[in-house]
């Protein structure tokens, strides 16, 4: 009985869902910003993440199941149109007037937050789980 | 090994559903652990080959009666599922969990018998 796999599992799990609410923060953190680091407009970001590749021991008899839990594969910019928003005044604001603002959509950011989160508890309980089947392999035979 | 040496068919089989049910617990963590993932599939784990195949070495070796009493692990198809669905794997979870403490609780008290035995019946 490997538990120690069963935990790093979970842990790469809840790895991926704590990057996953770190690039959600910097989308909202970025939502009123007008210039980013290289000069541009802020571009949200969206975190992929995927399937590490790995062995299981108990891979012989999975017949040939190889997971390794989750893996963060790429941050990637969306390609968004800018939020134009007409204030004349703005030091950003171009001829026209029009400031632009990144493409931020709360709604959809705060729908990803609510679930990374939700994917994270998911986690610690699988995490939970084979905590209390270690301490029960431990009791084995206590008596 | 103890299971083959002392323990017999009944321990044996214990052990496969305990490393079974670990195995288990590996596939739905993984589940859960990219539950996020585009594009990925939920795993189930498929045991039904294994058990089937532990059963005819086991029975061959020594036929006994009460195999249909063995603890039936799901055989469910393999990659078969879609997305993950945290509820269903959440479910799954401590369904295993359950099962594997019952399996690890009849190994105990398998091995209490052994034990009774050993000591001529005396406590």
């Amino acid at each position: 009985m490997d538990f120690g796999q069963s935990f790093a599992i979970s842990a790469s799990g809840m790895a991926v869902e704590k990057a996953r609410l770190d690039v959600i923060a910097l989308n909202l953190a970025n939502l009123n910003s007008t210039r980013s680091a290289d000069g541009g407009i802020y571009q949200p970001l969206r975190l992929i993440s995927g399937e590490k590749a790995g062995a299981l021991n108990f891979s012989s008899l999975l017949q040939g199941y190889g997971g390794g839990g989750a893996e963060v594969r790429e941050v990637r910019a969306l390609a968004v149109p800018p939020r134009l928003v007409y204030e004349p005044a703005h030091p950003d604001a171009d001829d026209k007037g029009f400031v632009a603002y990144p493409g931020v959509n709360q709604v959809t950011e705060m729908v990803s937050l609510m679930s990374a989160v939700r994917a994270y508890e998911a986690n610690v309980v699988a995490m939970s789980a084979a905590r209390s089947m270690a301490l029960k392999t431990l009791e084995f035979g206590a008596k | 090994m103890f299971a083959e040496s002392l323990g017999g068919v009944t321990a044996q089989m214990l052990t496969v559903g305990l490393s079974a049910a670990t195995a288990r617990h590996q596939i739905i963590a993984g589940n859960i652990a990219n539950a996020n993932s585009p594009g990925y599939v939920a795993r189930e784990a498929d045991f039904s080959r294994l058990f089937q195949s532990a059963y005819a070495q086991l029975g061959g070796a020594r036929a006994q009666a009460g195999w249909g009493a063995m603890p039936a692990l799901p055989a469910s198809g393999t990659a078969g599922g879609g997305a993950v669905e945290l509820d269903v794997e959440i479910a799954k979870l401590s369904d295993n969990t359950l099962r594997y403490q019952s399996l690890l609780r009849g190994l105990d008290r398998h091995i209490s018998n052994l034990a009774y035995v050993i000591a001529d019946g005396r406590k």
